[in-house]
């Protein structure tokens, strides 16, 4: 039996045996008889251990009011690692009962009937926000850019509490409403097209201004730099004359940045100049629009003193235009179109299509209420694309699209718990998995009242991995779970490295990245993340692990059975960003994996201690020797015990993650033995313990649930993550454990006392 | 697919930088004296500037003390300002060290800064309090389009683990709204600017500018009406989280009143820096002459500058540093580190200096700007080899507020970084009688 099914059955138990609102079981009956004949021997007030004494508590009274130590002792005999292993394990009758007191006392394990927990309302991240948009109105909208930095919370940039909204956040929220409407509603141009006449303004290159024009007696030009406001067709002109030589007319090169696109002769005189005119289409930006004089002739000797010299006069340039009616987006014309917008008057119509957005943009149905109130803040008057210009502007600016709402659904009085409303549990499922907005399937069946069936929940969970968005996990879940944005602050040396570059960096990040959504669409159990002898590599990468025969810039599926490199622990990628710049740092990656693999982030090193530096202090020695050295401090020890065999193993990575056999010209030694007496050889075999038990999968729900949540765990969070474990089976895959996720009450409820 | 928004450059703010033109020929008199009566003297203002990782100590204390001291080489570059420049040593931000939080120096030094209060160890929740210059925008805020500028050079760390255990919200903010709420702030020159002087998109003209902004008060109107809706029905976490929608809302409504009431700045669009430049030096910059500008027109009279994130690991390639400042200021006592180290810092005063140039030169009412403005320069950390908090670098500058200035001074130990706050919120007309640890103005 694995040890999440005995915590299963424990749990069972206590529901038999601890109904929440029947008679709690006393303090005094329960919990402290446990502790007298279980945990006194060491936790009693003569030089207590872990300054814990369990002894000082008699009461109910007492005890309740330091929360946070049953916590403690929960975690423990839930774990079962207390008393320690080498002491008689107590009767499973009294941990029950000791338990059981807990369990009265803060809520209940049991994923049946534990509490969904409490999210605080949550915004949409600039990474929500910028996919929101392009996906509702296929307009690319670089928000990480535009507003301020979202804040991170327990990992991740999902959860609520951390996320904040400053008065320079709001304002540009507000912003970003009316560019995105104006973006995605062109309005009819009512004054037609602008003219701009250039003359006095006429720049000059190897000519001379004079009179409010330009006279060129070589080969030069008359320009102006115009700013054209949209791709469009444009009028391009331009006037002017010419005096006479030889047999040929003044020619004029007519020119964009430099590049012919018409060429015209210049017959004209003085009195009767000419005007040209060409219809062309033109990109929107600055451009240097010129007429250049291409055959310049001076015949001193020519007999008609009025033919001896041609020279151009360009009195102006002009640019009417755009000419072209306004590209509506394929979206607009949709929207306005008699599908959506339907017949009548010109404010019916508005109504419509704003009914019709407001559903997209608030992830739910506007009520009448709400949409009667729309209507009063658009003019009359206004035309139809106005009208929902500065609608759309409204429900862009809304807390009901900035903030994820839940308020949950009817539920029976007194219940502690409420279900999502469909619409909610749409907009859950579809940010966890796709980091953006329901798309038109969810709404339909959030519209209809049918997504919360379970089986309809999960076909579409089914769906949504399967679908290319949800690589969005790979880059939004698994990049912060790996702390893979540290690589972008990674500098190795350059004189000691002078390989890495940022070809190489990319490289990196891309192979975790691709890795992860492998292992997740493939549905291979997580562990593979740790075992996998294949990667996803290009050429750069391959040559710098060593791979012989990759080509390309391309990423692609590679076999690693030949190397020893195996799962993300042999990714260059957490293998540099947990190196410092010129040597590796076992420490950092024995951290690193306790932390982000493990889920059993090491103590911080106690005061005064951060300061000691193995490098400079203990010199002379091997950094092994060094680290050894400084292990013997009892204080140190405790955490050190546990951080510097998992980063040792990892030495035969050297800091940009190539492998070696030798290091400071001695071989390296990648041996260590766990705290339980486990030893072994080399990152494999250090993973395959961490693989033992179902620590890492566990470790990975947990951050699973803060990413989908957006909330840090609490407590009576053990419940739903047992459930998931045991509802995902034996060796999981991600899908597995996600769609077990989805299926809990966490995911699926919220506390009722959240909208009270 | 269609073409991305039409102002996509400016919104990624990429592109070649451009330096502001001198702010005298952008503010003829005749508009800036249009825009507020006319006051007997120029108002008082206050930046407060923060630079990571402390400071090379031996090359930034002078040894002597009074107004005969002799400029280290870090502070060099402000030959010309000495008199108007004091540095100030011995005074402290105790809350910055462990007490029992354990690590998390970087994290705690920024926090500290401006608030001198323990910032919450937690890795989800923030609490801390409102900043000094905060304090300082609640009461004078309102006499100004806008309650205070807040600006930096870096964004937020990707990863979520900024230092120990503390939420990155710490190491990436000085100014703080609230207990819960960093001030936003801003990076990119051009983008402040624009939010300066409304001069963003197709704003060319007045009309266009009074047509947006009487639509955006419809849109407020509505959405205020939104917000009022689901407070009524949220639980009460959610309503406080909302309230922070509110605060925003109200702030932007009270501009809006601001520029219909009083004709606003004009500042020609064209004349708009562009966006964030790739040299560091330059953005610096650019950042300090929106600062200038931003005084200049009295659109607000407070501002923080945060130069780079506390811990920031940034390669100094501007000066030629390619190994990252953190990791650097963790030297170990090497002198080649050191060395570094010491650059980076007179790179940063370098630029202070630029600012101080700016400020100088740009005149008022027959005064310099510089002399209506306090300047708090400084850092929460002092040596970053060793993370102390005690007797942090720290320059006063400007004769705003009548502070007396020109001499090297130094104050008995533990005196609180924030009687120094409390002596400018005092000048600013905004007298505080506690901020964090503070006890009396330091003056």
């Amino acid at each position: 039996m694995s040890r999440s099914d005995s915590v299963l059955l424990i749990l069972l138990a206590l529901t038999a045996t601890a109904p929440l609102h029947a008679q709690a079981p006393r303090f005094e009956d329960s919990m402290q008889p446990f502790i007298a004949r279980h945990c006194a021997l060491c936790h009693d007030d003569l030089e207590p251990e872990a300054d814990l004494d369990l002894t000082r508590f008699s009461s109910d009274a007492a005890a309740l009011a330091e929360p946070d130590i049953w916590f403690a002792v929960e975690e423990r005999l839930l774990a079962d690692d207390m008393p320690p292993k080498s002491e008689p394990r107590p009767p499973a009758a009294e941990v029950q009962a000791a338990l059981a007191w807990i369990a009265a006392q803060y809520g209940s394990l049991d994923p049946e009937t534990a509490p969904p927990g409490r999210v605080v309302l949550r915004r949409l991240n600039a990474i929500d926000y910028a996919n929101t948009i392009r996906d509702l109105f296929d307009v690319e909208f670089d928000a990480a850019g535009f507003f301020p930095a979202d804040a991170v919370g327990h990992g991740f940039n999902t959860v609520g509490e951390a996320l904040s909204v400053s008065e320079l956040t709001l304002e540009r929220y507000l912003e970003a409403a009316e560019l995105i409407a104006n973006e995605t509603i062109y309005l009819e141009s009512r004054g037609g097209p602008t003219k701009r006449r250039y003359t006095e303004e006429l720049e000059v290159d190897r000519g001379r201004a004079s009179d409010g024009a330009v006279w060129l007696s070589m080969v030069g030009e008359a320009y102006a730099t115009h700013e054209f406001p949209r791709d469009g067709e444009y009028l391009l002109r331009f006037s002017g004359w010419s005096t006479k030589a030889g047999d040929d007319e003044a020619r004029i090169s007519f020119r964009l940045d430099g590049k012919e696109f018409a060429s015209f002769e210049l017959p004209g005189t003085r009195k009767e100049p000419d005007e040209h005119e060409v219809r062309t289409r033109v990109t929107e930006g600055r451009h240097r629009l010129a007429a250049r004089f291409m055959n310049d002739l001076y015949r001193p000797k020519e007999a008609d003193k009025s033919r001896r010299d041609r020279n151009v006069m360009i009195t102006a340039i002009e640019v009417v235009g755009p000419m072209d009616p306004p590209p509506l987006s394929s979206f607009q014309q949709h929207l306005l179109s008699d599908e959506i917008a339907g017949e009548g008057s010109t404010r019916r119509r508005q109504l419509r299509v704003l009914e019709h957005l407001a559903e997209r943009v608030w992830r739910r149905p506007i009520s009448r209420i709400e949409l009667g109130r729309l209507e009063r803040t658009i003019p009359e008057g206004s035309t139809l694309e106005e009208g929902v210009r500065l609608g759309l502007t409204v429900l862009l600016s809304s807390p009901n699209f900035i903030y994820r709402i839940e308020f949950g659904a009817d539920a029976d009085e007194g219940a502690d718990a409420v279900p999502l409303t469909d619409w909610e549990l749409a907009t859950r499922l579809s940010y966890f998995l796709w980091s953006t907005t329901p798309d038109e399937e969810l709404r339909r069946l959030a519209a209809r009242g049918e997504l919360s069936d379970p089986e309809v929940l999960a076909a579409q969970t089914t769906r949504l991995l399967r679908s290319p968005r949800s690589r969005a996990l790979a880059k939004d879940f698994a990049s912060q779970w790996l702390q893979i944005g540290v690589l972008d602050e990674a500098a190795p040396d350059k004189e000691l490295f002078p390989e890495f570059d940022e070809a190489l960096r990319l490289a990196m990040r891309e192979e975790t990245l691709r890795f992860f959504d492998h292992v997740l669409r493939e549905q291979l159990p997580a562990s593979t993340l740790l075992e996998a002898d294949f990667s996803l590599l290009n050429e750069r990468l391959a040559e710098h692990y060593g791979v012989p025969g990759v080509k390309g810039e391309m990423m692609r599926l590679v076999s690693l059975s030949d190397t020893p490199r195996r799962g993300i622990l042999g990714h260059g990628s957490v293998l540099t960003a947990t190196s410092n710049p010129t040597r590796t740092s076992p420490v950092r990656r024995g951290k690193w994996v306790l932390d982000a693999i493990m889920g059993m982030p090491p103590a911080p090193p106690p005061p005064g201690s951060d300061s000691l530096s193995p490098d400079t202090e203990l010199s002379g020695a091997t950094l092994r020797e060094r680290f050894e050295r400084h292990r013997e401090n009892a204080a140190c020890a405790v955490c050190h015990d546990r951080i510097d065999p998992i980063g040792f193993s990892l030495e035969n990575y050297d800091p940009i993650g190539r492998w070696r056999t030798s290091t400071e010209g001695q071989p390296v030694d990648a041996s260590g033995v766990f705290p339980d007496g486990h030893a072994f050889v080399g990152p494999a075999e250090m993973a395959a313990h961490l693989l033992l038990g179902d620590d890492f999968e566990r470790a990975l729900v947990k951050k699973l649930l803060v990413y989908a949540l957006g909330r840090g765990l609490v407590r009576t969070d053990r419940g739903h993550i047992t459930r998931i474990l045991a509802a995902a089976g034996p060796e999981p895959s991600l899908p597995a454990m996600i769609h077990a996720l989805i299926q809990t009450r966490a995911f699926t409820m919220l506390n009722a006392d959240s909208t009270r | 697919m269609r073409q991305p928004l039409s102002r996509r450059t400016l919104l990624r703010g990429l592109g070649t930088a451009m330096a502001l033109p001198a702010l005298e020929a952008m503010c003829p008199s005749t508009v800036f004296g249009a825009t507020r009566t006319p006051e007997l003297a120029p108002p008082t203002r206050a930046v407060w500037i923060y630079v990571p990782n402390g400071v090379h100590l031996p090359d930034w204390r002078p040894t002597q003390l009074g107004t005969n001291y002799k400029l280290p080489w870090i502070l060099e570059p402000l030959a010309k300002h000495k008199r108007d420049l004091s540095v100030l040593m011995g005074l402290d931000q105790q809350k910055a060290r462990a007490n029992g939080d354990g690590p998390g120096d970087h994290a705690r030094a920024a926090a500290v800064f401006l608030t001198g209060v323990q910032p919450l160890k937690t890795n989800g929740q923030v609490r801390l309090a409102k900043s000094a210059d905060q304090v300082a925008a609640d009461a004078i805020g309102s006499l100004t389009p806008f309650r205070s500028l807040v600006i930096g050079c870096e964004g937020a760390r990707i990863s979520g683990q900024c230092d120990s255990g503390y939420s990155c919200a710490y190491s990436g903010h000085i100014s703080w709204l609230s207990e819960t709420t960093p001030a936003g702030k801003e990076r990119n020159p051009r983008l402040v600017f624009e939010r300066l002087f409304r001069s963003g998109g197709d704003l060319s003209s007045e009309t266009a500018r009074a047509l947006r902004e009487e639509r955006r008060l419809s849109v407020i109107d509505y959405v205020l009406a939104d917000a009022r809706r689901l407070r009524k029905k949220l639980g009460k976490h959610d309503r406080n989280k909302l309230e922070e929608y509110f605060d925003g809302i109200r702030e932007l409504e009270r501009r809006l009143e601001f520029s219909r009431e009083q004709r606003s700045v004009l500042v020609p669009a064209s004349e708009a820096p562009d966006g964030i430049p790739s040299d560091h030096s330059e953005h610096q910059r650019l950042l300090y002459d929106v600062i200038a500008l931003a005084f200049q027109t009295d659109s607000t009279r407070i501002a923080t500058f945060l130069v780079g994130n506390e811990g920031s690991n940034r390669a100094h390639t501007e000066v030629g540093v390619t190994q990252g400042h953190h990791s650097l200021s963790h030297h170990g006592k090497d002198a080649t580190k050191q060395a570094q180290i010491r650059k980076i810092n007179r790179a940063h005063i370098t630029q202070f200096a630029h600012f101080l140039d700016k400020l100088k030169s740009t005149s008022e009412q027959g005064k310099s700007l510089l002399d209506s403005t306090m300047i708090v320069y400084g850092s929460g950390i002092s040596d970053g080899n060793s993370h102390a908090h005690h007797d942090l670098p720290i320059l006063l500058a400007g004769r705003g507020g009548k502070l007396p200035t020109g001499s090297a001074t130094r104050y008995p130990d533990k005196t609180p970084l924030n009687d120094l706050h409390l002596t400018l919120l005092e000048r600013l007309g905004a007298p505080a009688t506690a901020l964090g640890d503070g006890r009396a103005p330091l003056f």
